[in-house]
C-alpha cells in the first residue's frame, strides 16, 4: 500500500514537470488559489497610467 | 468521450450542469475540510494551513456575491473592479500562504532531526528565492498596466506549484528514512498539493488542445479526489510517529550532528582589538621586553 502511494506520488511528480516543461503549456488560474471563475479582460478597469509611459492616452 | 457528446445540445448543457454540481461540491468539500480542521485543532499543528482553508472557504462567498450581484456596490461596473481587485489579492495571498505551507509539512517531516531541519529551511528558502526570480524575470514590464497584477499572481503560483512538486518528491524518497507514515498528515497535505500542481500544469499544456473539455472534467474531479482525501486525513485519527531509531555512526545521524553545530553558536571569546601606536604604548613595550633580558643577565652573574 505505502509502495503504491509512493509510486502514484512519484508518478504525478514526473507527470507535473512533464507537464510544466511542454512548449504548448500556457497560463491558466490555479484552482489552490481561486474557485471563482477568472475575470474577464474586456471588464478590467482601464490601465494604471503614469507619467513617462509612452502607451497610455494623454499622459506625456 | 464527453467531447462526442457535446455535439449534441441536450447534453452540452448536461456536462454544464455536471460541472457546476462538481464546482458546487468543491466549494462544499472546502468548507468541511475547514470545519474538521479546527474541530480536531489541527491548526495548532499546522497554522500556515488553517489560514490557508480560512482564506479558501471565507473568501469564496463574497467574491461569487460580488459576481452574481451585479448591483452590489451601485453599479455592475463597480462589482466587477472590486471582483477583480478582490479575486487577484485572494490568489496572490494563497500563493503566499502555500509557501509557508511548505514550510509547515517540511518542518513536520524533519522534525526529528532538528539540526537537519534547519540546515533543510535555508535551503528551502533559497531554492524558492530562485524559482521565483526565474518566474518573475519573464514578466515584461514595457507597457505597465492593471494587467501586471495576474502576471505576478501567476508567476508567483507557478514557483510555489514547483516547489510543492520538489517537497512531494522529497517526502516520497526520504519518507523510509525519516520514518515518515502515508497517514501522517505532512504527507497528505503535500500529496494533495503535489496532486492539484499537476493537474494545473497538465490543463496548462493541454489548455490549446480539442482535448480542454474532458481535461476540465478529469482536473475537476482530481481536485475532489484531492479535498476528499484531505477531509479523510482530517476526520480520521493519525497514527502516533515511530520513533527514529538510528545507529551511531548512520550517516543521516552524523549529517545532523554536524548541521546541529553549524547553527550552534556556542561559547562566544573576545578577540583582542589591535591598540593604538601611542608613545606610552611603544615604551611600555620596550621596557616589557628589556626587564626579563636584564633579570637572566644578572641571575647568570651571580
Amino acid at each position: 500500500m505505502k509502495l503504491a502511494i509512493r509510486i502514484f506520488a512519484l508518478t504525478m511528480v514526473f507527470a507535473g514537470v512533464a507537464a510544466a516543461v511542454s512548449p504548448s503549456a500556457s497560463v491558466i488560474p490555479s484552482h489552490q488559489s481561486a474557485t471563482g471563475p477568472l475575470p474577464r479582460p474586456d471588464n478590467l478597469p482601464g490601465p494604471v497610467c503614469a507619467p513617462g509611459i509612452p502607451t497610455c492616452p494623454g499622459v506625456v | 468521450m464527453l467531447g462526442v457528446f457535446t455535439e449534441w445540445p441536450g447534453v452540452v448543457m448536461s456536462s454544464q450542469l455536471a460541472m457546476s454540481l462538481m464546482s458546487a461540491l468543491e466549494v462544499l468539500l472546502w468548507a468541511v475540510l475547514g470545519f474538521l480542521f479546527w474541530k480536531n485543532k489541527l491548526h495548532r499543528r499546522f497554522p500556515a494551513m488553517g489560514a490557508y482553508l480560512v482564506l479558501r472557504v471565507a473568501s469564496t462567498p463574497v467574491q461569487l456575491a460580488f459576481l452574481l450581484n451585479g448591483g452590489l456596490l451601485g453599479s455592475g461596473r463597480t462589482s466587477i473592479a472590486v471582483y477583480f481587485f478582490l479575486y487577484w489579492a485572494v490568489y496572490i495571498a494563497s500563493a503566499v500562504i502555500l509557501y509557508f505551507v511548505c514550510m509547515e509539512v517540511f518542518r513536520s517531516a524533519l522534525s526529528a532531526l532538528p539540526g537537519l531541519m534547519r540546515l533543510g529551511i535555508v535551503v528551502f528558502r533559497w531554492v524558492f528565492l530562485a524559482s521565483a526570480i526565474a518566474s518573475f524575470s519573464t514578466i515584461s514590464f514595457l507597457h505597465v498596466s492593471i494587467l501586471v497584477i495576474p502576471d505576478i499572481g501567476y508567476r508567483l503560483m507557478r514557483a510555489v506549484s514547483i516547489l510543492e512538486l520538489c517537497l512531494l518528491a522529497f517526502l516520497c524518497l526520504a519518507m523510509n528514512a525519516f520514518r515518515l507514515s502515508v497517514r501522517d498528515l505532512a504527507f497528505g497535505i503535500a500529496l494533495g498539493f503535489g496532486v492539484m500542481s499537476t493537474a494545473d500544469f497538465i490543463l496548462a499544456a493541454t489548455s490549446h488542445s480539442s482535448l480542454t473539455d474532458n481535461v476540465q472534467f478529469v482536473y475537476e474531479s482530481l481536485i475532489l479526489v484531492v479535498l476528499g482525501l484531505w477531509v479523510a486525513y482530517a476526520a480520521l485519527p493519525e497514527p502516533a510517529r515511530k520513533p527514529m531509531l538510528l545507529p551511531v555512526n548512520s550517516t543521516i545521524y552524523r549529517w545532523n550532528e554536524i548541521a546541529t553545530a553549524l547553527g550552534h553558536t556556542g561559547t562566544q571569546i573576545a578577540l583582542r582589538q589591535p591598540v593604538n601606536n601611542s608613545l606610552l604604548t611603544d615604551v611600555e613595550n620596550v621596557v616589557d621586553r628589556v626587564m626579563p633580558r636584564n633579570l637572566k643577565g644578572r641571575k647568570s652573574e651571580t
